[in-house]
């Protein structure tokens, strides 16, 4: 049972690792939106890189 | 005050400190920023969805682990590791306690301070009770009663419903007030490489309008020759020709190659601004269920913290740790998100769900009024009918009377003038004329020193015009307008759901028979002057009328629910609750049922939010529900109101 003494801080640190990442994500705004990244190819407006 | 977007829009007077108005809110218990524009609004909605999105992130990851470590203690470990678990929840919870519940203290603090009961004060409430008592327990290692778990995910289900709603209602309002007219965001200005936003175009400045671009503000052609298609403005499908000079109103889209016009008007006086300034209104208005509820709610939270607080004093003398646990489930399993949450959604779903089906609604209230008619009027032209007139016969056919036609039709939008337009078009050119448009009867203006008068021929047995010069009638032009394939299957729906229907129009009375029998109208008003028209519903409150031109304005404005239909942007912007995109009736059946479904949800919502806290209540006082189940009933009926919303409105 003392394993538990090393297993759950380590498990805990693991998930705020993770918590650590989705909080950098969503204060850099990769959550402001979800819908118009998959259309954005179809925009004209659009000045991403062009391949000649 | 748009609540879905944190948006407070106010006008001060002259000599007011933009600091003092930020005081002023602070002391109501808000924090304010001043936003510059609606692109601010957007930074601004953004700025609180990360940080909301972020709360929900440690909420959910500090709830998952205090349950993880809760199961140990359930399961039976043994009993000197009780302890160890009974920390951990402790020390996952106090991101919970300090930072993700924020919002709920400041809401709770807010609401003791302008005395107006808010869900976030028995929410607070709950909270901090359950984390005292669970940590007091924690002290005397009392393990049984520590109910860290249970108010994490009761916490947790809360700010996620939160954060979906919120986002749901940014969409909707983003989404609903851009009612997509085909304009662009900039436009050419001719002979120039400058692009102007479209707000930023002035009277005189020349546009180069391309193949398939809408025009945003009345604008005078100068290229000699351009096609239109005015369905917005008239309903009619069918491309117009446009020779130089003519006017063409905002909303056109061009269908011939490009086209130079010159601005007439910016675009703040445009019909087109101001009709989706009029949609955008649909957020400040709040129908009186919405108000009926909200004060409900209140009541509610009241009645219960009561009943707790009775119980708690009653029960306390048995067992204080009992009826302080009991007390504290009813306030959870209590929580009237339910109610304050089911009929905002529904209005909004409603307006949602009519604009999908090509219904654009002004007041959300419409679905409340529209329950309470019972005579219909309708228009006759262009609502009835196709709206399309075309020249049958003209006596006699003199080239220059012809032209004096156009040039009296020159700026009216009225069917009579589009059909002179499309069968003459060809003939006219400019003799500098003023006309004055008298609606119902005609036109009027003066020509080269003599005055002329397009008037209605009131008692002909088709729809019929003379023209007059100096009171000499000179020339009869006669028109047919032929009855729309779907108003008699249409009329025959509405039938059923109201028991009179009339007919109301300022034509004769052969012309109105005619098309009331086509139709299975039976009731028929017929040579009504606008203001005739307008007594004539006042009569008869509560009333709809259903029309299309400018003729009907009064009357839709008198009216207890006004609908225009597809070609009256401009009359439906001043004076209507709602427009309909397609041409036709057929829509006002589905809006019928639309509001009926509107209001049997809420009434469903009430009556399930009823029955489940008096069930739910009546089981935490007798002990049966501890705060843990509490915690994921509350939830779970709020979660019910939602789906049985959006399930109920279609």
């Amino acid at each position: 049972m003392n394993i538990l003494f090393l297993l759950v801080p380590f498990a805990l640190i693991l998930g705020c690792t993770f918590l650590f990442c989705f909080l950098w994500a969503s204060r850099a705004g990769q959550f402001d939106d979800l819908d118009t990244p998959a259309l954005r190819m179809m925009s004209e407006e659009d000045k991403g890189v062009t391949h000649e | 005050m748009y609540f879905g977007q944190s948006l407070l829009e106010l006008e001060a007077q002259e000599g007011i400190h933009q600091q003092d108005i930020l005081e002023q809110i602070k002391k109501l218990g808000f924090r304010a920023e001043f936003l510059n524009d609606k692109a601010a609004v957007f930074e601004g909605n953004k700025k609180q969805n990360r940080e909301h999105l972020s709360k929900l992130g440690v909420a959910g990851f500090c709830a998952g682990n205090i349950m993880l470590s809760t199961i140990p203690i359930y399961t039976g470990v043994e009993k000197e590791y009780h302890i160890y678990f009974a920390s951990l929840s402790f020390v996952l919870f106090l991101p919970i306690v300090i930072y993700c519940a924020q919002d709920f203290y400041r809401n709770a603090l807010r609401s003791l301070k302008s005395k107006s009961l808010n869900i976030d004060l028995p929410i607070s409430i709950a909270l901090l009770a359950g984390f005292i008592f669970s940590t007091w327990n924690l002290i005397n290692k009392n393990f049984e009663y520590i109910y860290y778990d249970s108010t994490a995910s009761f916490i947790f289900l809360i700010i996620s419903a939160r954060y979906l709603l919120a986002r749901l209602q940014q969409n909707f309002v983003a989404t609903y007030s851009d009612a997509d007219f085909g304009l662009n965001d900039f436009y050419q200005i001719a002979d120039s490489n400058i692009r102007k936003k479209k707000e930023d175009i002035k009277p005189n400045d020349k546009i180069v309008i391309l193949e398939g671009q809408a025009i945003p503000i009345r604008s005078r052609i100068i290229s000699d020759y351009s096609e239109w298609n005015l369905s917005l403005i008239t309903g009619e499908g069918y491309p117009q020709s446009y020779h130089k000079n003519l006017i063409v109103q905002g909303g056109a889209i061009l269908v011939s190659k490009s086209c130079n016009v010159e601005a007439l008007e910016t675009y703040d006086e445009s019909h087109i601004y101001k009709f989706q300034n009029k949609l955008n209104e649909i957020r400040k208005t709040k129908s009186e269920m919405i108000h009926f509820t909200d004060k409900f709610s209140n009541y509610f939270i009241v009645t219960v913290f009561l009943i707790a607080i009775l119980f708690f004093a009653y029960y306390s003398s048995i067992n204080v740790m009992d009826a302080f646990q009991r007390s504290l489930a009813l306030i959870i399993v209590a929580c009237p998100c339910a109610l304050a949450l089911g009929t905002p959604l529904a209005y909004l779903l409603g307006v949602y769900r009519a604009k999908e089906k090509g219904i654009l609604i002004f007041k959300k209230d419409i679905f409340d009024r529209i329950l309470e008619i019972k005579n219909v009027f309708f228009d006759k032209t262009g609502t009835l009918t196709q709206g399309i007139l075309s020249v049958k016969s003209i006596v006699p056919e003199n080239t220059y009377f012809i032209n004096v036609l156009l040039n009296l039709e020159f700026s009216s939008q009225h069917p009579i003038a589009y059909a002179l337009r499309k069968k003459f078009g060809k003939y006219y050119f400019d003799l500098g004329n003023q006309a004055k448009e008298l609606p119902g009867i005609g036109v009027m203006s003066e020509i080269n020193g003599k005055s002329y008068r397009f008037l209605k021929n009131i008692g002909a047995s088709s729809i019929s015009s003379v023209l007059y010069e100096d009171n000499e009638p000179v020339m009869q032009v006669q028109f047919e307008d032929a009855t729309r394939s779907d108003s008699s299957s249409e009329i025959v729906k509405l039938k059923k759901y109201f028991n009179n229907l009339y007919l109301l129009t300022g034509d004769s009375e052969k012309v109105a028979e005619g098309v009331a029998l086509d139709c299975n109208i039976e009731n028929v008003f017929f040579d009504k002057t606008p203001e005739m028209k307008k007594e004539i519903i006042d009569n008869y409150q509560p009333a709809l009328m259903v029309g299309d031109g400018l003729n009907d304005t009064l009357a839709l404005q008198a009216s207890h629910v006004g609908i225009a239909v597809q070609g009256s942007v401009q009359l439906s912007a001043d004076s209507s609750d709602a427009y309909l995109l397609n041409s036709g009736v057929g829509q006002i059946s589905i809006l019928f049922k639309l509001a009926k479904s509107v209001h049997s949800t809420i009434y469903t919502n009430l009556g399930i939010s009823l029955l489940y806290n008096l069930i739910a209540g009546y089981f935490s006082l007798t002990g049966d529900i501890n705060p843990l189940i509490a915690a994921v009933l509350m939830p779970i009926s709020s979660i019910a109101i939602i789906l049985n919303t959006l399930r109920g409105v279609r």
